[in-house]
């Protein structure tokens, strides 16, 4: 295989790897603010694809479709802070990650009614394709990432560095705390919670053109997207792109080179030797460090 | 939540979470006798058929296509006041095996006869089964060889039949290098063998066979490889949404020869939201259902049924069918028509046996035999192009 | 102190509520019993399908005992137990395409290669902790399920059948009797893993999952335990998947992979973590409630969620754990005190058992020259900044020695590299005449030091007396055979009850034995603490600030308790910063300043050091 079919391998699993680094951000925000793995994450990005979709068929424009998906997303990761989980403070971490399992099978259910069961796909912001030798990429796939990046690292940068993004961790770790202290913990979950959902409904919105989506994927991707965040150990939030890309790599090249037949096995196994070797190297927390 | 309401929801929820368990366990519907006895006449009560299709999971995008073939199919049997009518139980087999065989389960003691598992998983659960009683079971699933003399039938041709017309029709155009994409479950997997088995016979070099998961959002991997291959045409494999996925990894990698695809991609919605990220030359091998007008001359009953299935399909759900839709439709007017006159699942098998020929919409004539409980369907397969821009198909010579 | 407690009062009405009278222990097993009961009526009258689903919940329900053990009662989010069902499964499934041969011995062939394959998985993961742990069992399912579609031989997507019921040879069993045997085999099944929480290996469970440090502390091997654990749910996995494949007579490979996982973590916290028959209500749920909601067509995924919700939201313990939080305030309302007498008879182990597990057999009573606990030239180093330099110390045994000096001088330190969860740079530690550099905190604790924390640790699931109990983990026996048989170890058991029970009345705090710790205060707690440190046959006793938060009248008591113990031969090492507790109770003083050792003698001697009182006191103490 030429270079430039190696770097199209590649970047097909850069792009990928950029929907679980997506969700895997969500996750870890949402971690860092209200320790809590957000498993409707998922299925919350496939309804913001899915809406974008019905906008585009429904005489809209495309980037309104976007748009659409990004406040639908922030409308269902807010309800689901305000319905349920705020009543569940003070649950036990299972009972919390059940309850978002819970709140990914309504989302699911409520794509089922409003867009029906059949997979669909749409157009990008830009057609066509940028391409350099033998080297090709669609615009659509660039622009992906290029906005999920950007939108990843101005939440960084809110979360690291602005005085609300401390207030976020301080009531995440420790609420009472936090309370008395005069941080409005409810309000700031809340705003964090509308964030990550913001986010993940963009992600959906820019992946349309990019992949086929139905109501029956969401959980799955959020399961890579626990992989993502996982990988540097949920606290950084740069670590969960990190974390999507090196899993979409292992995903591409391990099709590509190993066996297309096994692709799965190689990548969970080739994750699964890195976390058991990686921690007698404390190979992650040396990069946690750095990040 | 404060003590009380708590305590409160907690009854709320065991209540309910009985009812709905009491509800749901308690379908058990007694056989009852094909003909009411009555003196004189025989008054025959309607056919009842179930369905086993799957409606939640990850295979249900394909159960709403099945689902849709046999609603509409019901509708058009039953509009005739001349005819038996038809009673149709649905149950969902939640893309399991499993929920297969329960949905089996809960059938057998009311179904004359079952539509489907119309998906490989769930067939290969209810066969142990259902191999040897009532109710009779026909599947579209083209590749499971009913053993003779059982309850089971197949209406599809088998795949290894599919796959030797394909690479007929590539030794007439004169292509020897052919690569082979298909999905990793098991039509697709049969597909695969079925080419290296067959390959040689039509002078075909199998120069690259790649596989894909069926529920990959990335086949970008595959498709370079197969481009390196440097192949004369690909032969592709897949149903459901990967098509899309599918057809523009393919494009991506610049690939310009032919791409043949199996007849369970002809997905009208699905290859119209490709739109033109399509490889130049798409081919697909399936019926001339799907190009009416090529329907020759000394068929017009044939293209009637056609027209007018198509017309009532898009009146109900504003699409025109895929294959899934017409496939399964075909099994109800197969065991409709089989079941006319029966008054138990027994006759209704023989009757099938009988050699007698079966109309339907995606083949004119299906017939079976004791020995033969796959479809020998009229007339066979034909080949048809793609036309992104108008989004229909035309027959290619 | 033998004999004491048969006669004092306040012990009786702690065994009162302790061996409640058979009514009260019975009541909810009779209640689960009637539900089992109830499902076996049911089913009399059911048809196929009804038999067919009650088998599956069955399976089910004993299937979720095996993610409990790792998931609920060791705290670890397990995501890879349909690895284990479907080795259980396939084991069946291969089986059947190549031999026929009765099923009985291939269900017990597929527990053994599942434990197997658990004890190997076990041994690279349960070391991980938290979400590394979740991922890494998340990967094994993926490829689990990867290797059982591509796998030659298994049968691809579509899996394999011709599964026989035929168990021993006799003929395939019909639907009634599979679901009559799951039934059973199950009820067995969560009898007795109903047993292990009130076992000794039920109580170093819950130190482990909620006070590590203080189960490490009692001498429980935490990694072993984990390990240990992990492979019994993995052989549970197998049981209950070959059983699996037993009723549906076929298996594919979507029954086992991460979606499989997933669904037995959700059925185990449904129905309630650390509940024995939690298995059935989460199975119940997760089973037959999609077959229920089938009419409902679009709606269905809706409903389903919102019913999940709502059981999430309802019951905050899952639904058998709230239940039976349900039913224990209750009973705590109703319980009266019972007989004296016929209390007294129930236990059946002789004064023997008793001493042979008494603390008071390993301290020396003539508190002698010979130093319990040397400490030489301990430096311990934290990357750049030195915590400990060169200190060296002696507890005598019979000796109270007090630990002193300002926040930050390496007191707690100190204390953690003696105890063994700290490893120092440099610098060696004698116990006796054995030497404990470099031996773990579970092996010190097996050779006799016992520690408290700074911050009371009590297991909060444990009541006071198992508490105490738990010191004693080092020196008992009782395995999981033992804990899921309780009748194996009745008179270990007891004999350790005994001895607890002594050791609080020795404290004075008997009449608490049945409470939870939520319900004590600071001092009460404290007392526990020690007397958990008094079972483990400790020759050395580090309390660790033992004072704090305590108010006057406790601080006295204390102080005498202390007194008490270096009386009755073991050495005692202080931290404090109270400085009229320690002077009246020391008999030696020693004191950290920066991490090295500023002064050292009697308590009048340190009190009038003038570098003392320059780094610590401020001034003089006027006694």
């Amino acid at each position: 295989m030429s270079l430039a079919q190696l770097l199209n391998v590649g970047w097909s699993g850069i792009w990928l790897g950029t929907l679980y680094g997506a969700i895997g951000v969500g996750l870890v925000l949402s971690f860092r603010s209200a320790r809590l793995v957000n498993l409707s994450l998922g299925p919350v990005l496939v309804f913001g694809g899915m809406l974008a979709a019905w906008v585009q068929t429904h005489g809209g424009t495309t980037a309104g479709g976007v748009l659409a998906a990004s406040a639908a997303g922030a409308a269902l990761s807010l309800a689901q802070e305000t319905a349920m989980l705020r009543r569940l403070r003070g649950a036990s971490g299972s009972m919390l990650l059940l309850a978002t399992l819970s709140a990914s099978i309504i989302v699911a259910g409520l794509i089922v009614i409003f867009f029906g069961r059949d997979p669909v796909t749409g157009e990008g912001l830009v057609g066509g394709s940028l391409s350099l030798g033998g080297w090709s990429a669609s615009w659509d796939s660039i622009v992906f990432v290029a906005v999920v990046v950007g939108a990843s690292t101005l939440l960084w940068a809110f979360a690291e560095a602005s005085p609300y993004g401390k207030a976020v961790s301080a009531s995440g770790h420790d609420p009472a705390a936090a309370a008395m202290l005069g941080i409005d913990v409810r309000l700031l979950r809340s705003l964090v919670m509308g964030l990550i959902g913001g986010l993940v409904g963009l992600a959906g919105g820019l992946f349309l053109p990019l992949a086929v989506l139905d109501f029956s994927i969401g959980l799955r991707l959020t399961l890579f997207g626990f992989v993502a965040g996982a990988v540097f150990g949920y606290e950084s939030l740069p670590g969960a792109l990190l974390g999507g890309w090196l899993f979409g790599l292992l995903d591409a090249f391990g099709t590509a080179y190993v066996s297309s037949v096994f692709s799965e096995a190689v990548a969970f196994g080739a994750l699964l030797v890195l976390i058991v070797a990686g921690r007698r190297l404390l190979l992650f927390e040396s990069i946690l460090r750095w990040t | 939540m404060k003590r009380g309401t708590r305590l409160w929801a907690f009854l709320v929820a065991i209540v309910s979470l009985w009812l709905f368990v009491a509800c749901g366990g308690s379908e058990e519907a007694t056989p009852s006798p094909s003909a009411s006895p009555t003196s004189g006449q025989q008054a025959l009560r309607p056919l009842q058929i179930g369905h086993i299709v799957d409606q939640t999971g990850a295979l249900a995008p394909l159960g709403a296509s099945y689902l849709r073939g046999v609603e509409l199919a019901t509708e058009i049997w039953n509009a005739d006041a001349t005819r038996r009518k038809v009673t149709v139980r649905v149950c969902d087999s939640q893309s399991t095996g499993e929920g297969a065989l329960a949905c089996y389960r809960q059938l057998e003691g009311w179904a004359d006869a079952i539509v489907g598992p119309n998906l490989f998983v769930g067939l290969a659960s209810v066969r142990g089964v259902a191999s040897g009683k009532p109710p009779v079971v026909i599947s579209t699933v083209p590749f499971v060889e009913p053993p003779a003399n059982s309850y089971i039938f197949q209406t599809i041709p088998n795949v290894e039949d599919a796959v030797a017309v394909v690479f007929q029709y590539f030794q007439r155009k004169g292509i020897r290098r052919v690569a082979t994409l298909t999905s990793n479950d098991q039509p697709g997997n049969l597909a695969k063998d079925a080419a290296s088995k067959l390959a040689g016979n039509y002078n075909i070099q199998l120069v690259r066979s790649e596989v894909f998961d069926p529920q990959a959002q990335n086949v970008a991997p595959q498709a370079q490889n197969i481009a390196a291959a440097q192949p004369e045409a690909v032969f592709v494999w897949t149903a459901g949404a990967q098509l899309i996925t599918v057809l523009r990894a393919i494009h991506g990698a610049n690939i310009t020869v032919p791409v043949m695809l199996n007849y369970a991609s002809m997905n009208l919605p699905l290859l119209r939201q490709a739109g033109n990220d399509v490889p130049p030359e798409l081919l697909f091998f399936a019926t001339d259902v799907f190009d009416p007008s090529s329907v020759a001359a000394n068929r017009q009953a044939y293209k009637d049924r056609i027209e007018t299935f198509n017309r009532q399909y898009q009146a109900k759900y504003g699409a025109v069918p895929d294959l899934l839709a017409y496939a399964t439709a075909d099994i109800l007017f197969i065991v409709a028509q089989a079941g006319a006159n029966v008054d138990s699942p027994a006759v209704l098998k023989q009757a099938l046996e009988s050699g007698a020929e079966f109309q339907g919409v995606l083949f004119e004539g299906y017939s079976f035999s004791r020995e033969q409980h796959v479809a020998r369907v009229k007339p066979g397969f034909s080949f048809l192009r793609w036309n992104p821009s108008s989004a229909t198909w035309s027959l290619a010579r | 102190m033998k004999g004491l407690y048969s006669t004092s009062v306040a012990a009786v009405s702690v065994r009162a509520r302790l061996m409640a009278p058979l009514f009260y222990r019975a009541l909810p097993w009779a209640l689960v019993s009637a539900l089992w009961l109830g499902l076996a009526l049911w089913s009399v009258n059911a048809g196929s399908f009804g038999l067919h689903l009650g088998a599956i919940i069955a399976v089910y329900a004993l299937a979720v005992v095996g993610v409990d053990l790792v998931a609920g009662r060791a705290g670890m989010l397990h995501v890879g137990y349909g690895v284990f069902f479907g080795i259980g499964a396939y084991t069946l499934g291969l089986a059947a395409q190549h031999w026929t041969v009765p099923t009985l011995p291939l269900v017990l062939v597929a527990t053994v290669i599942a434990a197997v394959v658990a004890w190997a998985l076990g041994s690279l993961l349960a070391p991980l902790g938290g979400y590394l742990f979740a991922l890494a069992t998340l990967s094994t399912s993926a490829i689990f399920e990867s290797l059982l579609r591509n796998l030659p031989g298994f049968g691809g997507t579509s899996g394999l059948g011709g599964i026989s019921r035929d168990m021993v040879g006799t003929g395939a069993l019909d639907g009634r009797a599979v679901f009559f045997l799951l039934l059973g085999l199950a009820a067995v099944v969560v009898a007795l893993y109903s047993n292990l929480r009130r076992s000794r290996l039920g109580r170093a469970i819950e130190a482990m999952r909620l006070t590590p440090n203080v189960a490490q502390a009692s001498g429980v091997d935490i990694a072993a335990l984990r390990s240990q654990l992990f492979v019994l749910s993995g052989a549970i996995g197998g049981l209950s998947g070959a059983l699996f494949a037993l009723t549906v007579q076929y298996v594919s490979p979507d029954l086992f992979g991460v979606l499989a996982s997933i669904n037995f973590l959700v059925m185990n916290v449904v129905g309630g973590q650390g509940v024995a028959w939690g298995g059935l209500p989460g199975a119940l749920l997760v089973r037959a409630l999609p077959q229920a909601v089938q009419e409902l067509r679009d709606y269905q995924l809706l409903v389903l969620g919102l019913v999940t919700a709502l059981v999430v939201l309802a019951f905050r313990r899952g639904i058998a754990g709230s239940m039976e939080q349900l039913w224990d305030r209750l009973r705590d309302r109703i319980m009266p005190v019972v007989q004296a007498g016929a209390a007294a008879t129930a236990l059946t182990a002789t004064d023997d058992d008793a001493a042979a597990l008494s603390p008071a057999s390993s301290g020396r009573r003539n508190g002698g020259d010979e130093a319990a606990l040397r400490v030489e030239g301990l430096t311990v180093r934290f990357g750049g900044l030195v915590a400990l330099d060169e200190v060296s110390l002696q507890v005598r045994s019979g000796q109270v020695v007090a630990l002193i000096g300002p926040n930050g001088s390496g007191k707690t330190t100190l204390v953690n590299a003696i105890a063994g969860t700290v490893r120092p740079t440099s610098g060696r530690i004698w116990l006796d005449d054995e030497e404990l550099t470099g031996m773990t905190p579970v092996e010190r604790a097996s050779k006799g030091i016992a520690r408290t924390f700074q911050l009371v640790s009590l297991c909060q699931t444990l009541s006071a007396l198992e508490n105490v109990m738990l010191g004693a983990h080092a020196f008992a026996k009782a395995g999981i055979a033992q804990g899921l048989l309780p009748f194996l170890a009745r008179r270990e058991e007891e004999a350790l009850q005994r001895s607890a029970l002594e050791v609080m009345e020795a404290l004075g705090i008997a009449h608490l034995a049945a409470s939870r710790p939520s319900e004590l205060s600071s001092g009460q707690a404290r007392l526990v603490e020690v007397a958990r440190c008094l079972m483990s046959r400790a020759k050395v006793i580090l309390l660790d600030e033992p004072a704090a938060g305590l108010h006057a009248g406790e601080r006295a008591n204390l102080a005498q308790v202390i007194h008490r113990l270096a009386r009755s031969g073991r050495g005692v090492l202080l931290i404090e910063h109270d400085m009229g507790f320690v002077m009246g109770l020391a008999d030696s003083v020693v004191v950290l300043c920066d991490g090295r050792l500023l002064a050292q003698g009697s308590p009048r001697e340190v009190r009038q050091d003038r570098r003392v009182i320059e780094a610590y006191l401020g001034e003089v103490v006027q006694l």
